[in-house]
């Protein structure tokens, strides 16, 4: 899993990535090696740190000491291919693309039966690339209860920022400070209730999240031939939950 | 040995002034108050236990991160905030670029955590090395506002190895990326048929982007896509000549600005680790002279 976050939302494959094929034991084995590289440069960093007021040679000898470790500790995740944060191994859209893509969409439902596109600030806090990609890899495999629990908390985040965007006002928090100079997420999305005429006028009462999927050459001679599957429709109120 | 150790000097402690240094220094202090302040970090450990499911616990003692302790978590953001601005301001800054590079190292992976335990190009990888990098330096010496206690009358090559620290890990960031895409994917990585997959698949997206037509445009032009990919590769895998040769810097950091800027437009991909390239530039000029090419020198520090 390490090191394959492809922008977030569009999935493509990377079968020759080794990240993909470690196994569990693999996964902690180098979760433990990437922790002991921090662990070992912080400690190295500090020690220097604490020579700075000794004489010039043990200043010198610590600080050659935290170099040479560190530039071996930039390089080697790239050379080896194996993730270390923050000592990285820069797999930027290193991938093959092989039909078909695979996008999450989450939309809101009202009262009305009317569906709804979400702004993505109204899923601040969270990043909503890192909470679609996480439903992407993740929903399916939750128990009817669990998604229930997250439908209900994402239903109530997203209504109130719509209220927040309905009265006016910048929905989401990431922009509290620097408004729209906030530093931008990795996916940059246009904001689209950026006015309260914009913004679904009635709460929603069901979120819908489909996996869209499409082979980009056929798409390109027909925008509409794409497949739109429904991962979720919920939350159901508390009655219908129990029938279910 | 000799000339390694002469080729060692040379590159980290040529050059090297005290204002520079310093302009390091608070650059990396707004860019990463500005990223902290964009975000809510802390928030994270709040969303109830089911989003964190699939983080191993491994990956949690990893960064120290265990959901459900907000008010622990906020008081962790202020501590970064704290010392961040103490970096910015010169306050303390060493101790103060400690305790952030830790903080961060912490509070960094909640942005994704719930899916992935690599939270890179996400704005904080640069600043958590740069700031451990600072803790070590005399980043305080000049631009600060209270006065280093012991008047320095340091060799300027002290003030050099950590500017050439980040320019490394900036360097990386480019070499690396051209490198896993040719281990991982081969040359075909650049052939027109997969960067037209690329600009298709990110503006076929149903959802609103500040930019589509120009990613379809390019998708449009087969030996345009060629192009870019091949160009993609070249710029890459040749960025670490900013390390060695300082002219090729007035080309490399405009044409990464250039580069970045065309991604966001063909595919409304951001990076923010631009305001970093500062450090490519010797905006106060070292006592001891620079050569066009690094030469071993004898060194001071």
């Amino acid at each position: 899993m390490a090191g394959a976050y492809v922008a977030a939302t569009v999935r493509f494959s990377s079968s020759q990535s080794p990240s993909f094929q470690v196994n569990r034991e693999g996964a902690i084995k180098t979760e433990i090696i990437a922790a002991g590289l921090f662990v070992a440069f912080a400690a190295l960093s500090l020690v220097a740190a604490l020579r700075q007021s000794r004489a010039e040679e043990a200043r010198r000898r610590a600080v050659h000491l935290f170099l040479a470790f560190t530039l071996v500790a930039l390089v080697s995740p790239g050379f080896l291919r194996r993730e270390a944060w923050p000592f990285s191994r820069w797999q930027l859209f290193a991938y093959h693309y092989r039909p078909p893509v695979e996008n999450i969409e989450i939309c809101g439902v009202d009262g009305h039966g009317l569906e709804w596109a979400i702004d993505r600030r109204a899923w601040e806090p969270l990043s909503s690339s890192e909470l679609f990609t996480w439903a992407q890899k993740n929903w399916q495999q939750l128990a009817a209860k669990d998604q229930a629990i997250a439908g209900k908390y994402l239903l109530n985040l997203v209504n109130r920022n719509r209220a927040v965007a309905a009265s006016g006002h910048r929905p989401g928090v990431f922009g509290r400070y620097f408004g729209p100079l906030a530093a931008p997420l990795h996916v940059v999305y246009r904001p689209i209730w950026d006015n309260p005429s914009a913004v679904p006028p009635a709460p929603f009462v069901l979120l819908r999240i489909y996996n869209n999927i499409w082979d980009v050459e056929r798409r390109d001679r027909d925008p509409k031939d794409s497949r739109r599957e429904l991962m979720y429709e919920g939350p159901r109120p508390e009655g219908d939950e129990d029938k279910r | 040995l000799t000339p390694a150790i002469g080729a060692w000097n040379s590159f980290w402690f040529q050059g090297g002034s005290a204002k520079n240094l310093a302009v390091a220094r608070i650059v990396t202090a707004l860019t990463t108050l500005w990223v902290l302040f964009s975000r809510d970090l802390p928030a994270q450990s709040d969303v109830p236990r089911v989003f964190w499911g699939a983080v191993a616990p491994v990956t949690r003692w990893r960064y120290l991160i265990f959901p459900g302790h907000l008010t622990l978590e906020r008081i962790v953001g202020a501590v970064a905030v704290a010392a961040l601005i103490g970096v910015l301001l010169g306050i303390r800054p060493r101790p103060c670029a400690f305790v952030a590079s830790l903080a961060l190292y912490h509070l960094a992976p909640m942005e994704a955590i719930i899916w992935t335990n690599s939270p890179y190009i996400r704005g904080l990888d640069t600043p958590v090395i740069a700031l451990a990098a600072l803790s070590i330096s005399p980043c305080g010496d000049a631009l600060s506002l209270l006065r280093p206690a012991i008047p320095s009358d340091r060799h300027p090559s002290e003030y050099a190895w950590p500017v050439r620290l980040i320019q490394l890990q900036i360097v990386c960031i480019y070499f690396f990326s051209g490198y896993s895409k040719i281990m991982d994917v081969g040359w075909y990585w650049a052939s027109a048929e997969n960067m037209r997959a690329w600009m298709l698949a990110f503006n076929q997206r149903a959802e609103a982007m500040p930019f589509r037509s120009p990613g379809l445009w390019l998708a449009a032009h087969p030996a345009l896509c060629r192009s870019m990919g091949l160009g993609t590769l070249a710029f890459e895998l040749t960025f670490p000549v900013v390390l060695f040769i300082r002219r090729a810097r007035i080309v490399y950091v405009p044409a990464a600005l250039l580069f970045h800027a065309g991604i966001f437009l063909m595919m409304n991909i951001a990076v923010l680790y631009e305001p970093f390239f500062i450090v490519f530039f010797d905006w106060f000029p070292s006592r001891v002279p620079i050569p066009e090419k690094s030469v071993p020198v004898e060194c001071a520090a």
